[in-house]
């Protein structure tokens, strides 16, 4: 028998439909991965599965659960079952943990609250529930709160809460998503085994076609609430028949951009060092942080960079420093000859003209309150003489595949894709020569991310544009990097053209980096080899 | 416009209007005393009462509005027109000059608002200007703190750095970014403040800081009741009343006000 059955599943609210006709069951001890941009009602499927969709939907349907009827169930059943027989992963374990109480209490609460023990002896079981997520046992046993632990040792907290009562079911919505690719093929590869272990089933939501290949056995792909094809896993590796699923695949399989020849450097960084002072107080004393040593590089007309490092690795102070709001305690960067140390407030106009800068969130990268024109046209104040700003903003519009009269819209009235759009053209509005790209496209979709990245060669190509790519994924680096530097600790440890370094790397943390982010045939190969 | 707003809109004006109108119309000389009528529950002659000196309780609401929104607006104004700037220089220029700026912020706290009243009535002498003037101060670092703090979340958006990278100078970053964002925050303390420094004034018209007798405000008023208030209520219930619906005004103005200016009010309904 089946463990979760979904039978003709439909959530509408106000009057729209969400979600259309979702059937799909998923058997204990197996993996089923739903797929998808977002929009297109995976997460909403899992919240309708554990009761918790928002208020004034209307649901119709099924949702039979080791036989029983969720949508039946009174709230109080749900409540029962939440946690206890259905394990919900999220997203961002930040905002999912109690920021004021130690992790070892809350997981110790789950026993309180479900199994009615005591607190010494629901703290011995949460130690253990901890142990079996891999948290180092210094951290488990200690009152640590969840800000003293890394990224990916939340996450580990967090699925020690979910798979603490042993759940038949574990719903594991985007749980990687917010971590480096290291500490993500780790997470991986633990959610795996323990459901395996345990039995239970897996549903793993997600828009990382290479993470889906590792962890599950079958996929089932929606777009605009529906499910448009349901296969094996191996439908990712050919046999897809919906166009869909096709376009999800074309984007995961970055194809490598053609060789072009790089013109006259632009951007040289000189033995570049950063050492951040220590604190030296009456009461807290820490010692000086080393961020970057020795850091040298060169980027050239035309040429597109990527620079990859683990969060801590020294590529925000880098970054920080290109943009002249750090200043760097050792060497020197130029622009196009002019030192970013030396430089005068009067050259530093110059400065920033030649470059620019595209961030990672587009929710947080404009002011909520400015309208599209006034964003693009921000930085024309640098081009001395007044150009003519809406014709200015129609053009910068044009050019990155957005219309005109997206100009008099607010942030807020954009897709995450087009908000980036809109970025783009901020950036190239001064004609920079230099474009810096900050986790420019990790916050969007695969299809999406693959059209930005594909715009972005493009004005690079057309505008003989140096970019530099600072990023920790990987597929960026396929789809668009002619060269790729790697950072670890503040140094420079490979710096050789993509095809190489990706290749073959030389470097052992390089090929950690790699081998914890297979691209998606690498990912089906192993996994079905 | 939303509802709110134009709720808090209406109220307000009609509160002003009232006080507008004790210049042109009185029932009664506020200070026309009538001994054997005095302490007289509501009627039609009185509809608000008399006082313990038979003054008509109706006319010394309305005149004593003046200094009382007099007072609530002008503190404000002073408290938010040099807080608000301090606030946001500290939270973008960090270091030293943040430091110092909150620790002064937390100097001024210490000192009671009476205290800053008494060396103000000692420069200026007793009346409105120095209840604004004690008032106001006490005002400046609740406003700091409120901008200091919101300045600084939005000093990290990454907005603010595009706008570096455009190559614009911190004041104009303040100005066209930093200010327009973090206006909810300032106008939902400024309804607060406007509420305290009505009530504020009362303390202070009670140790003869305030404004002077015979000139009525609310909060003297309420002062006023207090060794009364078994004998005869009304003399409380009115001037607490115009305290209450002046606050309650404010309140739905500051609220409307946010809403109305945030972008995204459209689509979040």
């Amino acid at each position: 028998m089946s463990l979760l059955t979904l039978d003709n599943l439909t959530v509408s609210l106000g009057g729209r439909e969400l979600l259309y006709g979702v059937s799909f069951s998923l058997a204990s001890g197996e993996a089923l991965a739903l797929v998808g941009e977002s929009g297109s009602g995976k997460s909403l499927t899992a919240l309708a599965i554990a009761g918790l969709l928002p208020e004034g939907a209307a649901r119709q349907g099924r949702i039979l659960f080791q036989g029983e009827d969720l949508a039946a169930a009174p709230e109080a059943r749900l409540r029962s079952l939440r946690g206890a027989k259905i394990g919900f992963v999220f997203q961002e374990p930040m905002t999912a943990l109690n920021p004021v109480q130690p992790v070892l209490d809350q997981v110790a609460e789950v026993f309180q609250l479900h199994r009615g023990l005591d607190q010494p002896k629901a703290r011995n079981h949460a130690i253990a529930a901890l142990s079996q997520v891999e948290l180092p046992s210094r951290l488990a046993a200690g009152r640590h709160h969840p800000h003293e632990l890394s990224g990916g040792q939340r996450q580990r907290v967090a699925i020690a809460m979910a798979l603490a009562l042993n759940p038949a079911l574990i719903i594991a919505d985007e749980p990687t998503t917010a971590l480096d690719p290291v500490t993500e093929a780790q997470i991986l590869a633990l959610l795996t085994r323990l459901a395996r272990e345990r039995g239970a089933g897996l549903l793993f939501i997600s828009h990382n076609l290479s993470a889906v290949a590792r962890v599950a056995g079958r996929i089932a792909v929606m777009a605009r609430g529906e499910i448009v094809e349901t296969g094996p896993v191996s439908l990712l590796g050919g046999g897809a028949a919906h166009p869909v699923t096709r376009a999800l695949i074309a984007a995961a399989l970055a194809e490598p951009p053609p060789v072009n020849v790089p013109g006259e450097v632009r951007l040289a960084a000189e033995r570049v060092s950063h050492l951040y002072p220590g604190r030296r107080g009456w009461l807290r004393h820490s010692p000086p942080v080393r961020a970057l040593e020795d850091v040298s590089f060169t980027l050239a007309a035309g040429e597109c960079v990527g620079l990859i490092g683990e969060s801590g690795s020294g590529k925000s102070t880098l970054l920080r420093g290109l943009l002249g709001l750090q200043r760097l305690s050792g060497g020197d960067i130029r622009i196009d000859g002019i030192s970013v140390n030396a430089a005068s407030a009067t050259e530093w106009r110059g400065l920033r003209r030649k470059l620019q800068i595209v961030f990672q969130d587009p929710a947080t990268s404009f002011d909520p309150r400015w309208r599209v024109r006034d964003i693009i046209a921000e930085p024309l104040g640098l081009l001395g003489a007044a150009p003519d700003k809406p014709a200015c903003v129609a053009d910068l519009l044009v050019q990155v595949g957005l219309s005109p009269s997206h100009a008099a819209r607010y942030p807020h009235q954009l897709s995450g894709g087009q908000r980036q759009r809109v970025a783009i053209a901020r950036a190239l509005a001064v004609d920079p020569e230099i474009l810096v790209l900050d986790e420019a496209t990790s916050a969007l979709d695969a299809t999406v991310k693959a059209q930005i990245l594909a715009l972005l060669v493009r004005l690079a190509r057309e505008r003989h544009l140096a970019c530099l790519f600072v990023t920790h994924d990987l597929d960026v680096l396929r789809a668009v990097a002619d060269r790729v530097i790697v950072l670890e600790a503040g140094r420079i440890v490979e710096d050789g053209p993509a095809a190489q370094v990706l290749a073959a790397p030389r470097h052992a943390y390089t090929a950690k980096l790699i081998a914890a982010a297979p691209g998606l045939d690498a990912a089906l190969r192993t996994a079905h080899a | 416009m939303t509802t709110t707003f134009r709720a808090g809109a209406v109220l307000t004006a009609l509160i002003l209007a009232l006080v507008l109108l004790s210049f042109l119309w009185l029932p009664y000389p506020p200070q026309a005393m009538d001994i054997p009528d005095r302490l007289a529950a509501p009627s039609l002659a009185h509809p608000f009462g008399t006082d313990a000196f038979g003054r008509d309780v109706l006319a010394n609401v309305l005149a004593g509005g003046r200094a009382s929104l007099a007072v609530g607006a002008l503190a404000v104004l002073l408290g938010a027109g040099v807080g608000v700037p301090l606030g946001i220089t500290a939270a973008i220029s960090g270091g030293w000059a943040d430091e110092l700026l909150s620790r002064l912020s937390d100097v001024v706290f210490a000192f009671p608002a009476l205290l800053i009243a008494v060396l103000a009535a000692s420069i200026a002498g007793p009346g409105v200007p120095d209840a604004v003037v004690a008032i106001g101060i006490f005002n400046i670092p609740v406003f700091a703190r409120v901008a200091r703090a919101a300045a600084r979340a939005q000093w990290q958006r990454d907005y603010v750095l595009a706008a570096i990278a455009a190559g614009k100078r911190r004041f104009f970053i303040a100005r066209a970014h930093i200010l327009p964002n973090i206006l909810p925050a300032l106008c939902v303390q400024a309804a607060i403040q406007s509420s305290l420094a009505i009530l504020a004034e009362s303390g202070l018209s009670y140790v003869g800081l305030g404004v002077q007798p015979p000139f009525p405000s609310w909060g003297r008023m309420l002062d006023d009741a207090g060794t009364l208030v078994t004998t005869a209520p009304w003399l409380a219930l009115f001037p607490g009343l115009a305290i209450l619906l002046t606050s309650f005004a404010l309140a739905l103005l500051g609220d409307g006000l946010r809403d109305l200016a945030d972008p995204r009010r459209e689509t979040a309904r």
